[in-house]
C-alpha cells in the first residue's frame, strides 16, 4: 500500500533539493520552508538517508580477481582463430567435394576490419561439422596409404633426404595437433576445422609427390 | 571521469582494436570495479555481479573492434554489464514480497544493507538502473542519459520515481512495525 502524506512542495522538487539541483533563489526558498514544514522536512531526511546509504554502498570490490578467469576465457576463443591464421596463408587448393561443400556452408574469412564473424546457424553448423568429419575420413585413408608406400620406399632415399621429409612431416603433424586441441575445445570453431582439413591436404599432397609416381593405377 | 582519465581509455581501446590483450587487461584493472558495484546493485547477488564483470569484459573484447569512439569507455562497458544485468534479471525473475522485506534495523539514521538491496531488487528495472546509476555510482543524469539510451528528463523523472517508491517501501514498513506494537501494547492492557 502506497502511503501518500499532504506535501506543500512537489517531492520532484525535494528529489532535486537534495541532489543541490535548484537554482540558488529556488534553494533558499524550499530551505526556509524546511524550517517551519515538519512533513516535507521528513520527506528530505528519509530521501537523504536512502542516498547516503547508497552512495556507501558504492565501496564495494570484487572478492577475488576476475581477470585470469576472463583471460583464460579469451585465450580459449583466439587460439583457435590465430592458429587458422597460421596455416591459411600456406594451404593449398582443397578440391575435395566434402571440402566444397564446406566453403558454400562456412562464412567467408574475416577481413581485418571485422575480426569476429557472424556465426552460422546450429543447423548449418552441425551439417558443416559432418561435413569436416567426413573430409578428414577422406584425407586419413588416403594419407594411410602413402605412407603404406612411403614406408616401403625409404630405404631408396638418402639420408639427408630422409631427414627433410620427416622434419616436413612433424611439422605438418604439429600443426595438426594444434587444430584437433582447437577442435576439442570447441567443435564448431570452423576456422579451426578448415585449417586442420588444409593441414591433412598439404600432408597428403606432400606424401604424394614423395611416392605419387610408385602408386600403380587400379587394374594395372 | 577526468579528460586525461577518457584519453588514457581512448589509446588502450586503440590497442585492443589491434588485438593486444594487455591492453584489456589495463582496461579491467580501471574499470571492473565500477562496474561490479553497479552489477552487484542490480543483481543484489555477488555470484551473479562476478559473471555479469566477466562477461562484459569478454563482449566487451569482442565488440570493440567496432567501438568509434560514441561515447566513453567507461559509459559503453557499462552499458554492456547493465544489459547483462536486464537479461540476467529475466531469466531469473524474482519477485520479492513486500512482506518479505525485514523492517529496517535502524531506520533514524542507517538503512540495514539487507532491506536496501531487496528493496532495490523491487523496483521496476528502469527506476532501479537510474537510481544506481545516479545515487551509487555518482553518474551525472547527462551520462546516464548517454548509458541508458534516455534523455535528461527522462533520468531526472526516473530517478524522482525511484526514490519515491523507496521511500513508500521504507514507511510501509514503519507502519507495520508500529502496528504490530499498538496491537501487542493493547494486549497486556
Amino acid at each position: 500500500m502506497t502511503v501518500t502524506i499532504r506535501k506543500c512542495i512537489d517531492d520532484k522538487v525535494l528529489s532535486a533539493y537534495i541532489d543541490e539541483d535548484l537554482n540558488q533563489e529556488h534553494t533558499a526558498e524550499v530551505t526556509t520552508h524546511l524550517a517551519t514544514c515538519s512533513e516535507c522536512k521528513q520527506i528530505v531526511t528519509d530521501l537523504k538517508i536512502l542516498k547516503t546509504d547508497l552512495a556507501r554502498s558504492f565501496h564495494v570490490r570484487p572478492k577475488r580477481n576476475l581477470w585470469p578467469v576472463i583471460d583464460k576465457k579469451l585465450s580459449s576463443d583466439w587460439e583457435g582463430v590465430s592458429m587458422a591464421r597460421l596455416w591459411l596463408p600456406r594451404l593449398l587448393p582443397i578440391p575435395l567435394a566434402a571440402a566444397a561443400v564446406l566453403s558454400l556452408v562456412l562464412l567467408q574469412r574475416p577481413d581485418e576490419q571485422s575480426p569476429v564473424p557472424p556465426l552460422p546457424s546450429a543447423t548449418e553448423l552441425d551439417r558443416a561439422i559432418t561435413t569436416v568429419q567426413q573430409a578428414e575420413m577422406a584425407y586419413l585413408n588416403a594419407i594411410v596409404s602413402l605412407e603404406r608406400v612411403l614406408e616401403n620406399e625409404k630405404a631408396s632415399f638418402s639420408p639427408k633426404t630422409l631427414k627433410i621429409v620427416e622434419q616436413s612431416l612433424a611439422e605438418i603433424e604439429t600443426a595438426i595437433e594444434r587444430c584437433r586441441k582447437a577442435i576439442l575445445r570447441d567443435p564448431s570453431n570452423m576456422e579451426a576445422n578448415r585449417a586442420m582439413l588444409a593441414a591433412y591436404r598439404q600432408k597428403m599432397d606432400f606424401l604424394y609427390e614423395l611416392v605419387g609416381s610408385r602408386i600403380r593405377p587400379k587394374g594395372a | 571521469m577526468t579528460d586525461k582519465n577518457n584519453q588514457d581509455d581512448s589509446r588502450l581501446v586503440k590497442r585492443c582494436q589491434k588485438r593486444d590483450k594487455r591492453a584489456l587487461e589495463h582496461l579491467y584493472a580501471r574499470h571492473h570495479g565500477v562496474l561490479y558495484a553497479m552489477a552487484l546493485r542490480m543483481t543484489g547477488q555477488v555470484a551473479d555481479a562476478e559473471d555479469i564483470v566477466q562477461e562484459s569484459f569478454i563482449r566487451a573484447w569482442k565488440a570493440l573492434p567496432n567501438f568509434r569512439g560514441e561515447t566513453t569507455f567507461r559509459n559503453w562497458l557499462l552499458r554492456i554489464g547493465i544489459n547483462l544485468c536486464r537479461n540476467m534479471h529475466k531469466r531469473k525473475k524474482e519477485t520479492v514480497k513486500l512482506q518479505d522485506i525485514p523492517a529496517p534495523a535502524n531506520d533514524s539514521d542507517t538503512l540495514a544493507r539487507n532491506w536496501l538491496e531487496k528493496a532495490l531488487s523491487k523496483l521496476p528495472d528502469g527506476y532501479r538502473e537510474v537510481l544506481v546509476l545516479h545515487d551509487v555510482m555518482d553518474l551525472r543524469h547527462v551520462e546516464i542519459a548517454e548509458v541508458l539510451g534516455l534523455s535528461v528528463g527522462t533520468s531526472k523523472s526516473q530517478l524522482h520515481r525511484a526514490r519515491i517508491k523507496m521511500r513508500d517501501l521504507l514507511i510501509t514498513k514503519r507502519n507495520a512495525g508500529d502496528s504490530l506494537h499498538t496491537a501487542k501494547m493493547r494486549r497486556y492492557r
